[in-house]
C-alpha cells in the first residue's frame, strides 16, 4: 500500500478507535475491549474485518454488525466496510470439569420444581435451536426416572459401548444420552442416591461428547439426588428454570432456584411454558394457567425471564413423534418462541462466563 | 457477590490457610477442620482427632493433617485427612462460618 492509499489517515488504530462506540449490549462493553475484532485488513479505502461473537445464537447479532459497518463506514476515506459475523462460544471450565469433559464448553441444566411443566420438551428444543443457530450441541437426560428424551428426538437406536466408551447416538445433529437406552421397554430404574452419582459420572464422563460447545441436561424435577450429584460433579455453566405461570407451579420453582443458588449455580432464567392457548377454531386465546406469572416471579427474584412458549397441540403432537417444534422455526409462534428463548439463554450463557467466579486455587 | 475462597493452602504455618474473595483470611488447624467435618457421620459421632504427637509414635495414630482438597462444583471444597477420610464437603458457606479467627469467633458467640 503506497502512501496514497493512506488517504485521510486510514489506519488500523483509527478503525479500533471507532469501533469502540459499537458496544455489546449484555456484556455492557466494547467491542474493541472484549476482542471481539478479529482479521482487520485496509486495502485502500476497503476496510473489512470479523465480528467475534460469543454465541452463534447471539440475539443482537444484526444490530452489532450494522453498528460496526455505521461506525467505520463514517471514518473518512472509507469506500467499502465489509464485516463477518463469527463466533467462538466462550467457557469457564474449571480444572474438575476438564477432568470429566474436556472439550465441553458450557453445562446447561433445565430444571423445574414441579414435574409435568414440560423441562423435556423446553430442553429437547433448547438443544436442537441452539444447533440450528450453529453450535455444536449435546444433550444429557438425566431424568432416569422418567427419560423421554429418546422419544422427543425421535432417535431409539442405542448407543454403542467400545472399550468402556459410550459412542452417543446422534438425531437432529445433537448427541444425545439417556437411561432410556438402557433399560428395556416397561422397566423401570428403582435406585438410591450412590447409584443416581455414578450414573451423572457415567454419562459425563464415560460418553464420547467431543468438542461441545453446550450440552443441555435434562433434569428430573425436584431438588434430589441427581441435582446435587450434578452441581458436586461438574460447576454447571447455569441452570435454565421451567415453569408453567400457575402461582403452583412457580412456588415449587422457587425451591429449584433456591436449591442452585446454595450451590453458588448461577440462574440463567425462567421459561413460562403452558404461557397460553389459541383456540385453533375461533382464535381466541385463553389463559388456562394464568399468564405472565413466571415474568413476574423472575422480575421479583431477580432472574432474567427468557421467554414465553403458548399450549399448543402441534408441540405435543411433534414431541410424541421425536420431530422437536423448534424445528419448524420462525413460521410457527412455538418455533419462533424457541428459537428467542435458545437465543436469550446463549446470551445469559456468555454473561455468566464473564462474570463466572474463578475456583479456588488449592496449593500444596 | 458469594462470599468463596480464592486460595487455600494446605501446608500453611499452623494448618490450612483460607483467603476470601472479600479480603478475609484466615488459617484454620487441621484438628479444628477435622473436628468440624459436615458428613452425616461425623456429625452423628463426632471424630477423635489426635492433636498431639505419641511419644511411641509406632503405637499410635499420626497427628491429624489435611493430605489433599478438591473443588465441589461452584459452592464447596472437599478436604482429605490422613485418617482417611474425605467425605466431608465444605461448603464455602460453612467454612466461612467456622472461621477461626477471632473476630469471626467473637461475632458467632455474640
Amino acid at each position: 500500500m503506497g502512501i496514497f492509499g493512506n488517504a485521510g489517515g486510514l489506519n488500523e488504530a483509527a478503525v479500533l478507535e471507532a469501533l469502540k462506540a459499537v458496544k455489546d449490549p449484555d456484556l455492557q462493553q466494547d467491542v474493541v475491549t472484549l476482542g471481539f475484532v478479529k482479521d482487520l485488513k485496509i486495502a485502500a479505502g476497503n476496510v473489512s474485518f470479523s465480528l467475534q461473537l460469543t454465541t452463534p445464537a447471539c440475539p443482537v447479532k444484526d444490530q452489532l454488525k450494522a453498528d460496526a459497518e455505521r461506525a467505520v463506514s463514517s471514518l473518512p476515506g472509507v469506500q467499502r466496510v465489509d464485516v463477518q459475523m463469527t463466533f467462538r462460544v466462550t467457557t469457564k471450565q474449571t480444572q474438575q470439569a476438564r477432568t470429566l469433559i474436556p472439550e465441553v464448553r458450557n453445562t446447561i441444566a433445565v430444571a423445574s420444581g414441579k414435574g409435568g411443566v414440560g423441562k423435556s420438551t423446553v430442553a429437547a428444543n433448547l438443544a436442537v435451536a441452539l444447533k440450528k443457530f450453529g453450535a455444536k450441541v449435546g444433550l444429557m437426560d438425566a431424568d432416569v426416572y422418567g427419560p423421554s428424551i429418546p422419544i422427543l428426538m425421535g432417535a431409539s437406536e442405542a448407543p454403542q459401548v467400545t472399550q468402556n466408551r459410550i459412542i452417543p447416538p446422534v438425531a437432529q445433529g445433537v448427541k444425545m444420552i439417556s437411561m432410556g437406552y438402557f433399560l428395556p421397554r416397561n422397566e423401570a430404574v428403582i435406585w438410591r442416591g450412590p447409584m443416581l452419582h455414578k450414573m451423572i459420572q457415567q454419562f459425563l464422563g464415560e460418553v464420547e461428547w467431543g468438542e461441545l460447545d453446550y450440552l443441555v441436561i435434562d433434569l428430573p424435577p425436584g431438588t434430589g439426588d441427581i441435582q446435587l450429584s450434578l452441581c458436586q460433579t461438574i460447576p454447571l455453566t447455569g441452570a435454565v428454570i421451567v415453569s408453567t405461570p400457575q402461582d403452583l407451579a412457580l412456588e415449587v420453582a422457587s425451591k429449584a432456584i433456591a436449591m442452585f443458588k446454595k450451590l453458588n449455580t448461577p440462574i440463567l432464567g425462567v421459561v413460562e411454558n403452558m404461557s397460553y392457548y389459541v383456540c385453533s377454531h375461533c382464535g381466541e386465546r385463553d389463559e388456562i394457567f394464568g399468564h405472565g406469572g413466571a415474568r413476574r416471579a423472575s422480575a421479583q427474584l431477580g432472574y432474567p425471564f427468557l421467554g414465553e412458549i403458548p399450549l399448543n397441540p402441534a408441540i405435543r403432537t411433534s414431541s410424541d413423534s421425536g420431530h422437536p417444534a423448534v424445528l419448524e422455526g420462525e413460521n410457527t409462534p412455538y418455533g419462533k418462541a424457541f428459537l428467542d428463548i435458545a437465543s436469550a439463554a446463549a446470551a445469559q450463557i456468555s454473561i455468566a462466563n464473564f462474570n463466572a467466579p474463578q475456583a479456588p486455587v488449592i496449593e500444596g | 457477590m458469594n462470599v468463596a475462597p480464592t486460595t487455600i493452602k494446605l501446608s500453611a504455618p499452623g494448618g490450612v490457610l483460607v483467603r476470601w474473595n472479600d479480603g478475609h483470611e484466615a488459617t484454620y488447624s487441621y484438628a479444628y477442620l477435622r473436628q468440624r467435618c459436615p458428613c452425616a457421620t461425623c456429625r452423628d459421632t463426632p471424630p477423635t482427632v489426635k492433636v498431639t504427637p505419641d511419644p511411641f509414635p509406632i503405637h499410635g495414630k499420626d497427628v491429624i493433617k489435611v493430605t489433599g482438597a478438591a473443588p465441589v462444583g461452584h459452592y464447596a471444597i472437599q478436604f482429605n485427612f490422613n485418617d482417611s477420610h474425605a467425605t466431608g464437603i465444605y461448603s464455602y458457606a460453612y467454612l466461612r462460618e467456622i472461621c477461626p479467627c477471632d473476630r469471626c469467633r467473637a461475632e458467632a458467640e455474640a
